[in-house]
């Protein structure tokens, strides 16, 4: 998958909720389904590639794995499919559906806050 | 540091792009199938071979997508359809990619639309195009671990077409196991197997399309009457 597109697209969300929320993006927190068709490693190695150029070179990536999880409609079973994908039921061989694992999603961003980045020149200081 | 909930798809833009092409294409009675396989699998030919017959009976319009050339379009248009080429750098086509094609081809709404994709078993499958179904063509030449090797593409397709069956006498592959692979990673989606080059198969394949075209104005004329 181009996971450099994949990147660039999170890193402009981030950033504009950051902007929206006010302060500097510190995290963003993606979760990447199994099935996505996006590789982890792949996608953190093309975030710090081109956080620099979106303006945050100090953000931090955290992806979140998760699993492929399919229902059958039919008896209400669940699976979690590890290594091959076998879509009949074990219960009663009815055809099951993939409800989660293929996501690809921006789950949370962290900014840092203006007392993390220390009081403004032109104020006294706080601290003794 | 202050941690704030997104909950956003990473191609959020994408979808909304997708879901107004899906509202288009329900507002002017176009059935757009998305056709995906690996390159060389067949999608081109699959369209030469099925498109003079469909024309009898549809006014049909064909998107290519490629990296370069327009010798897909090319060969489309020699049947009779309207047909645009796409030509870009990305591994899959999207949905602006799609809208901008559609603004630009058809001055009247093909009856059915197909958007021919970017030969890849990758990507494509990630990008919702406002399509009303998704194809995934596969070869016999490609063997029988396809389906479980691309589960994503294969899981999301509603059918699948199972193309140059003319060349299984030359290979170790059986057709049961072809079907078979499929069947484990996609239960529900309907399979075609086809020769393009004898016409074996064919027949069912376009059988199916006008099933989903009678469908679409069913639902179409039912939504009209409750309207009024």
């Amino acid at each position: 998958m181009h996971e450099t597109g994949i990147a660039w697209s999170i890193l402009e969300t981030a950033t504009a909720e950051a902007a929206r929320a006010g302060g500097p993006l510190a995290t963003v927190g993606v979760r990447l389904g199994e099935m996505s068709g996006v590789v982890a490693d792949a996608l953190s190695f093309a975030f710090d590639a081109l956080k620099v150029e979106a303006g945050v070179p100090d953000a931090a990536l955290i992806v979140e794995s998760v699993p492929v999880e399919a229902l059958c409609p039919q008896c209400g079973s669940t699976t979690r499919p590890e290594g091959e994908l076998i879509l009949w039921c074990p219960e009663c061989g009815s055809p099951m559906r993939i409800v989660s694992g293929e996501q690809m999603e921006i789950a949370w961003i962290e900014v840092h806050d203006s007392a993390d980045q220390g009081a403004p020149a032109d104020e006294p200081s706080q601290r003794a | 540091m202050q941690r704030i909930e997104v909950a956003t798809p990473v191609l959020k833009k994408n979808d909304e792009l997708a879901l107004e092409n899906r509202a288009l294409f329900a507002a002017r009675g176009v059935v757009a199938v998305n056709l995906m396989s690996a390159p060389g699998a067949g999608k081109t030919t699959l369209l030469e071979k099925t498109l003079p017959t469909l024309q009898l009976r549809f006014r049909c319009g064909v998107i290519e997508g490629d990296l370069r050339t327009d010798l897909d379009a090319e060969r489309v248009r020699k049947t009779g359809a309207v047909a645009h080429q796409i030509n870009t750098n990305t591994c899959h086509l999207d949905a602006r990619m799609v809208r901008e094609a559609y603004d630009a081809a058809f001055a009247q709404a093909p009856e059915l639309l197909f958007i021919e994709n970017i030969g890849n078993l990758v990507c494509p499958a990630a990008y919702d195009l406002g399509e009303q179904w998704r194809v995934t063509l596969f070869s016999v030449a490609e063997g029988a671990d396809k389906p479980r090797k691309y589960p994503k593409m294969f899981h999301n397709s509603h059918a699948v077409v199972l193309n140059k069956i003319d060349l299984l006498p030359y290979t170790d592959v059986r057709l049961e196991e072809l079907i078979e692979s499929v069947g484990a990673v996609s239960p529900e989606a309907a399979v075609f197997p086809v020769s393009c080059r004898t016409g074996d198969g064919l027949g069912a394949w376009i059988e199916w399309l006008e099933r989903q075209i009678a469908r679409s104005r069913q639902t179409r004329a039912d939504a009209a009457v409750e309207g009024h």
